[in-house]
């Protein structure tokens, strides 16, 4: 119900924008026009960085690179042959360039296609940097652009730049790509795959064991938001009708930037506001400069004054709303409506060796993190690994579950050797697992943080994301993700919980949502990492019915590394010691216990003769 | 917090309400008063308000200056002439330092049939097919040439050198011009290098420079890398000369040059406080300068600033009216006009067709030491 409502005001409040536009050039001086025109392009530059950074987490400096490539691309095609001819005086023009031209609206379209293909080439080699790193990177490349701009001037005219591009740029037009950006990132967005964006910004690491490839995701939101950038960047220099490579300079990056921090870093709604205030302010905010006279006092204009204004009033949003206006919310009409109760739905349903590890050996330069170690572990066994601090279990899930190579030996998952194989690939084989510290996507819903993880069984390519109306499997797919997602969340009793942010969740909760996440993907043997940590006796009582029961309801085959005696004792089947690395024993309960080298690797020398004696 | 603020901003967006007056004649003013070329702008802005002062009455009515900064920024550019004329409604436009600047503002005025007359952006492609923007200044290509014509015919060098800023539209194209007139008449470029803007050692350059053995080096720099240069230069005991342009026409030079600047010359327009002949609106625009900034000389930049609101009086007192259009008309016009920079006439193109000037720095002194006919 309340969707048909919110759709039904989306498109009133568009067609009456629309109205607003079409009556604009009649009610307003072409002055304000022309603002109207800047909001819209530094609002789809704003999106496409904050698709970049805001919400996949990349820290890129170089969007006024993009726009440069985007520009020119555009310039250079709607350009007459005759005003080429004239313009060209310092060198002359390639001949084949001459003559190239284009419509505007194909030239958009190759602007953008054209950055994001140069996206394309530097997110390869860069994303695998991250936070500052990549910073620096983008920002070297733009500055790369820029000057290879300035240095073939046979190609772009060089430091003279170009001018007399036609106006094309019309409110219309400029609009009317806003919109179709905003109707793309928001579909998107809303999409498993934007739930997918926003779990690599908030914890690249669980993402991966969600099964996400996080590198091939960052590529392409990379290039789609560098895609954004050249759009941007076409738009303007058919406003400004005259570009030159000085216009590219970091500077503009920032002007972007500042938009997306001032809107909220990750909200679509935010860039929105954002570019709103950030455009007009700058040119309201003229006055100031200009001399005024308040009660018979004069004061003379400044020049400069307004960016002095306008600075202090970015310090106050920074200071009295760090997160910026929106901060991670956005726009939706039901603020406007009570809360209508959720409805969740209910039901659904489904002697051989599952992994086996072979002389498995971790070296950390001289260090062997783990040494020689084979175990096997059987259908539906729950397996315990114990050992006292720095034995090397962790060590020991992250070579499993790929998150580093092992230095030698063999693991075989399901008779498959996965060794040396990524997380997000040993996840698609049918392995999840938990983390010792948790690592929720601590940004979203409950419901999201399942969904995420849930992703590996969607057929649907993100692109087809982008326009779900005609793709309606995104749509179909989400759908069903959804309701298998809130199946698992009432299965482990937290569909209370369901539109909760996860990291405000109590800390159980937050454990079992850790497990709900991993279950998702639909594995067939799970890695826990001491989840009975920070848990009371009562706690870990419980802890262990509810492992038996994953167990048998999700026929799982458990391997759980775990410090409480008492849990490891009682749940396990059979357990396997390592201790520095080495596996010092395995066997049932009762004879791990009777075991002296386990006495001696927990207790030490003496306890373990003053024990056997 | 918040509600401070909003009340903040009412009492601001109240103060911003302005009255119209038809009896006045508007002049918008825009130009970098802020960001990396507001050192050339702010002293253009000067020059225009002085002659302002100086004539706050044309054909009977009161001018109004109206002042926009365009931050040296493209968008802000094209976004303060759209303000000037949609906003305020001015008859005309005076504005600005920096070519790329004015081609951003000149495609609005362009179109909102509002005359421009720009103070010293020489891009030759400022007025290309351009109906609506005229200019003070002469062009790039007349400028390089006459660098060269002095450098040939006047010193009798014949080996040159350029040095050019990569980055800057002015510099490639002055040196270009340069170039190109210096074979023409006959003489041998020895090297042609580049630097870009923001650099800060040009020591490598000024070493190969010193390899090639010119005579001497046309340096079309702005003034905050070209006294770098020219310093680096001395430091390295370069034998030849330096000629730069008018970029490098800036009252302070010699204090932040010191011994390093003797004997540099540079291009400019035919103007300098230290001419010994000057017509009589250069002698007045130096007296009432002097009298308004007794601590400051008046420089290229100030007289164009000045030069560009003589012009408009000139047009709108031949039309007989601020009418935009008729302005236009009368400034295509302008023939002969006494400026602060010499004669006046603007020519098909819509440049200013003016004697070009030659300034030395003898004695850590500006010398203005005379006129060049520039062999195009």
């Amino acid at each position: 119900m309340s969707k048909i409502r919110n759709l039904i005001l989306t498109i009133a409040a568009v067609i009456l924008f629309a109205l607003f536009l079409e009556k604009a050039p009649e009610l307003l001086n072409g002055y304000w026009l022309r603002i109207l025109n800047l909001i819209a392009i530094n609002a789809i530059l704003a999106l496409s960085l904050n698709l970049i950074y805001g919400i996949t987490g990349m820290f890129s400096l170089g969007h006024a690179g993009f726009m440069a490539i985007g520009a020119y691309v555009s310039a250079l095609l709607v350009l007459s042959p005759a005003q080429k001819q004239a313009m060209w005086i310092l060198e002359d023009i390639y001949p084949w360039l001459l003559n190239v031209n284009a419509p505007f609206v194909i030239s958009l379209i190759l602007a953008g296609l054209v950055a994001a293909f140069f996206g394309l080439l530097v997110a390869l080699p860069v994303l695998r940097l991250g936070g500052d790193y990549l910073g620096i990177a983008t920002l070297g490349f733009a500055e790369i652009i820029r000057i290879l701009i300035t240095n073939t001037a046979r190609l772009t005219n060089g430091s003279l730049g170009l001018k007399g591009i036609p106006a094309y740029t019309t409110l219309f037009m400029s609009w009317s790509c806003l919109g179709i950006v905003l109707l793309c990132v928001v579909c998107m967005l809303r999409s498993n795959f934007g739930g997918v964006l926003r779990a690599v910004r908030d914890d690249e690491v669980a993402a991966r064991m969600m099964g996400i490839n996080t590198f091939k995701v960052k590529v392409i939101a990379f290039t789609l938001g560098c895609f954004g950038g050249g759009l941007g960047g076409a738009l303007m220099g058919n406003l400004i009708t005259t570009i030159d490579p000085r216009m590219f300079m970091i500077t503009q990056t920032y002007n972007i930037l500042m938009i997306i921090v001032v809107g909220g870093l990750g909200s679509v709604t935010g860039s929105i506001i954002g570019s709103v205030l950030v455009t007009t302010m700058l040119e309201w905010l003229r006055f100031v400069e200009n001399p005024i006279t308040i009660f018979n006092i004069n004061i003379p204009g400044i020049p400069g004054m307004r960016m002095v204004i306008f600075s202090l009033l970015l310090i106050a949003v920074i200071i009295f709303r760090r997160e910026g206006i929106m901060g991670m919310r956005e726009f939706s009409w039901n603020i406007f409506f009570p809360k209508a109760k959720p409805k969740i739905k209910k039901p659904r349903e489904k002697s051989e060796t599952v992994l086996e590890l072979k002389d498995v050996k971790l070296q950390f330069g001289g260090l062997a993190a783990i040494d020689n170690l084979s175990f096997e572990i059987k259908r539906g066994q729950i397996i315990g690994l114990i050992g006292p601090n720095g034995a090397g279990k962790t060590s020991a899930f992250n070579v499993i579950s790929g998150f580093y190579k092992p230095t030698s030996g063999t693991i075989k998952f399901l008779g498959k050797s996965i060794g040396g194989m990524r997380p997000d690939q040993v996840c698609r084989e049918g392995m999840s697992r938990t983390f010792q510290n948790i690592r929720l996507f601590g940004n979203q819903t409950v419901l999201q943080n399942v969904m995420i993880g849930s992703r590996i069984r969607q057929k649907y390519s993100w692109w087809q994301t982008l326009a779900p109306f005609i793709f309606t499997d995104v749509i179909q797919e989400d759908a069903a993700i959804k309701a298998g997602a809130l199946d698992l969340l009432t299965q482990l009793g937290l569909e209370e919980f369901a539109d909760e942010k996860a990291s405000a969740l109590p800390y159980g909760a937050q454990r079992r949502l850790e497990i709900a996440r991993a279950l998702a993907t639909r594995p067939e043997f799970l890695l826990l990492d001491e989840p009975a940590a920070g848990m009371n006796p009562q706690e870990s009582e419980e802890l262990m019915n509810f492992i038996r029961r994953l167990r048998d309801e999700f026929n799982l085959t458990i391997l759980l590394i775990e410090h409480d005696m008492k849990v490891v004792m009682n749940v396990c089947d059979y357990i396997q010691v390592l201790d520095q690395g080495v596996h010092i024993a395995q066997g049932t309960p009762a004879e791990i216990k009777a075991n002296p080298r386990v006495v001696e690797a927990y207790l030490g020398a003496g306890a373990a003769e003053g024990g056997a004696a | 917090m918040r509600k401070i603020l909003a009340a903040l901003m009412l009492v601001l967006m109240l103060c911003s309400v302005a009255a119209a007056d038809d009896e006045v004649i508007k002049v918008g003013v825009y130009n970098c008063l802020t960001g990396q070329n507001a050192f050339g702008g702010q002293l253009e802005l000067e020059g225009t308000q002085l002659a302002h002062t100086l004539n706050p009455e044309i054909i009977g009515k009161k001018v109004e200056l109206i002042i926009v900064d365009n931050k040296s920024d493209k968008v802000e550019a094209a976004n303060a002439v759209t303000r000037l004329i949609e906003n305020d409604k001015v008859n005309a436009i005076i504005g600005t330092y920096g070519s790329s600047l004015a081609m951003a503002g000149g495609e609005v005025a362009e179109k909102a049939g509002i005359p421009v007359i720009g103070t010293s952006c020489t891009n030759p492609l400022v007025t290309l097919d351009k109906k609506f923007y005229f200019r003070s200044c002469f062009i790039d290509p007349f400028q390089g040439a006459g660098a060269a014509t002095y450098a040939f015919k006047n010193l009798g060098f014949k080996r040159a050198a350029t040095l050019v800023d990569m980055s800057n539209d002015y510099s490639v194209g002055l040196g270009k011009f340069f170039r190109d007139s210096f074979k023409k008449m006959g003489g041998e470029i020895v090297s042609s290098l580049f630097y870009q803007s923001g650099d800060t050692d040009f020591t490598a350059q000024l070493t190969a420079l010193i390899d090639a053995q010119p005579d001497i080096v046309f340096l079309p720099a702005y003034f905050a890398e070209g006294a770098i240069v020219l310093k680096q230069a001395k430091e390295l005991g370069a034998k030849f000369r330096f000629i730069g342009a008018d970029a490098m026409d800036n009252p302070e030079i010699v204090t932040l040059g010191g011994d390093a600047v003797e004997g540099f010359l540079h291009t400019t327009f035919a103007y300098d406080p230290s001419m010994p002949e000057m017509n009589e609106t250069a002698k007045k625009f130096t007296e009432e300068w002097n009298k308004i900034h007794p601590d400051k000389a008046p420089n290229v930049n100030c007289a164009l600033g000045y030069d560009c609101y003589i012009m408009l009086k000139d047009a709108i007192e031949r039309a007989g009216s601020a009418d935009p259009a008729k302005i236009r008309d009368a400034l295509e016009t302008i023939k002969d006009l006494p400026t602060v920079t010499g004669m006046t006439t603007i020519n098909a193109t819509h440049d200013a067709e003016k004697d070009m000037g030659i300034v030395e720095i003898r004695n850590g002194k500006k010398t203005f030491i005379g006129i060049v006919q520039p062999e195009v």
